[in-house]
């Protein structure tokens, strides 16, 4: 099919067989082009200088792990949603029952690495700001490393496992909610 | 034809932006959930003490990428419970994209200054409810919103049922 003519200021009729069309390997090259502009702009702008390295404990670089987990579809035929709830309206609320505990959970999560010890070694000596109202009986430098901030305690510290403590696996598992929550708080808060 | 070539920049720019970054899998430990996150784009910023949830935050503006997984105790249907986070989590913003399925949701929507993004996926027969929500200033929409999409098509449910959630 012939295109148009068409007519341009001045005034003046271009051939329709005059004109060049872009080519095939021209839209590749800009397509190209604008790929490799892309991840340079994302390079660029990722700004991973200013950023202390992640802990990798929480981050498993799994590259199968998409394999082992059902794909989402399937999922989603599989497992039929849960009866509504009689109050759907409340947050949820504490669990009354104790479940069972379960010893798989117990071989995927080992034992605690005795960090702590690893932090005191490596913690600053304590300075006391004021020599004259510190109290030498009671020097508190547990309680004066316990009052980093969150970040800097989450980035010693490993995920304090479930078989920690002395409380029963209802009492944990009131724990587990409550720190889920927490956190979606402190995040929608921000 | 100059249309579809700015289309198709437009394009190859966003998505050469989103495939630039460093994404690395995450995987809970505990209810065994999976994302791919930008690694680059997100650092890890506090972790709950019980391994339910962590939350990311970004190295550049103030985004936060929030994932996590709970049983399900209440007994909650996909309605009930996408009723309940927008109304307690989400009131403030106006939602504009909510499509729902058998056993999972998407709530999102904007506010005056900030976009999120919820996707909620029951497991384990409904008894597991995992998540993952993403609030990012408005002016960024363009930079993450490539992200979101990836997090979402990289988000599994666990296998399993958390080792507790089992009856």
């Amino acid at each position: 099919m012939q295109p148009a003519d068409l007519r341009v200021d001045p005034w003046t009729w271009v051939p329709a067989a005059g004109r060049r069309r872009p080519s095939v390997l021209a839209i590749a090259l800009l397509a190209v082009s604008c790929t490799v502009a892309g991840v340079l702009i994302g390079r660029l702008t990722a700004g991973r200088s200013d950023v202390a390295e992640a802990p990798r404990q929480a981050v498993s670089a799994v590259p199968d792990a998409r394999k082992a987990s059902p794909p989402a579809p399937d999922a989603r035929k599989a497992s039929p949603p849960a009866p509504p709830a009689s109050e759907p309206q409340q947050e949820p609320s504490q669990p009354s029952l104790a479940l069972k505990g379960n010893p798989e959970s117990g071989k995927q999560r080992p034992p605690e690495p005795v960090r702590k010890s690893e932090s005191e070694q490596h913690s600053p000596p304590v300075v006391v700001l004021n020599p004259g109202t510190a109290d030498p009986a009671s020097p508190r430098p547990r309680g004066q490393r316990q009052a980093n901030d969150d970040r800097s305690r989450y980035q010693q510290r490993p995920v304090r496992r479930r078989a920690e403590g002395s409380g029963g696996e209802g009492e944990r598992l009131e724990g587990t909610g409550r720190d889920y929550r927490a956190l979606r708080e402190y995040m929608l808060s921000r | 034809m100059s249309r579809a070539l700015v289309a198709l920049m437009v394009f190859l720019a966003t998505v050469g932006t989103a495939v630039a970054f460093d994404w690395v899998t995450y995987v809970n430990d505990r209810f065994g959930f999976s994302l791919r996150y930008p690694a680059d784009v997100f650092a890890p910023e506090r972790r709950s003490d019980a391994g339910d949830g962590e939350v990311f935050v970004a190295t550049q503006g103030h985004g936060r990428l929030l994932v996590g997984a709970f049983e399900n105790r209440d007994g909650h249907s996909v309605a009930s419970y996408r009723d309940l986070i927008r109304r307690q989590s989400y009131a403030d913003y106006e939602v504009s994209y909510a499509p729902r399925g058998q056993t999972w949701f998407v709530l999102s929507g904007e506010s005056n200054d900030k976009v999120f993004y919820e996707k909620v996926m029951f497991s384990c027969q409904g008894r597991v409810i995992n998540s993952f929500a993403l609030v990012y200033p408005i002016e960024r929409k363009r930079q993450f919103d490539p992200i979101v999409e990836r997090i979402e098509n990289t988000f599994r449910p666990g296998p399993g049922c958390g080792g507790h959630a089992t009856r």
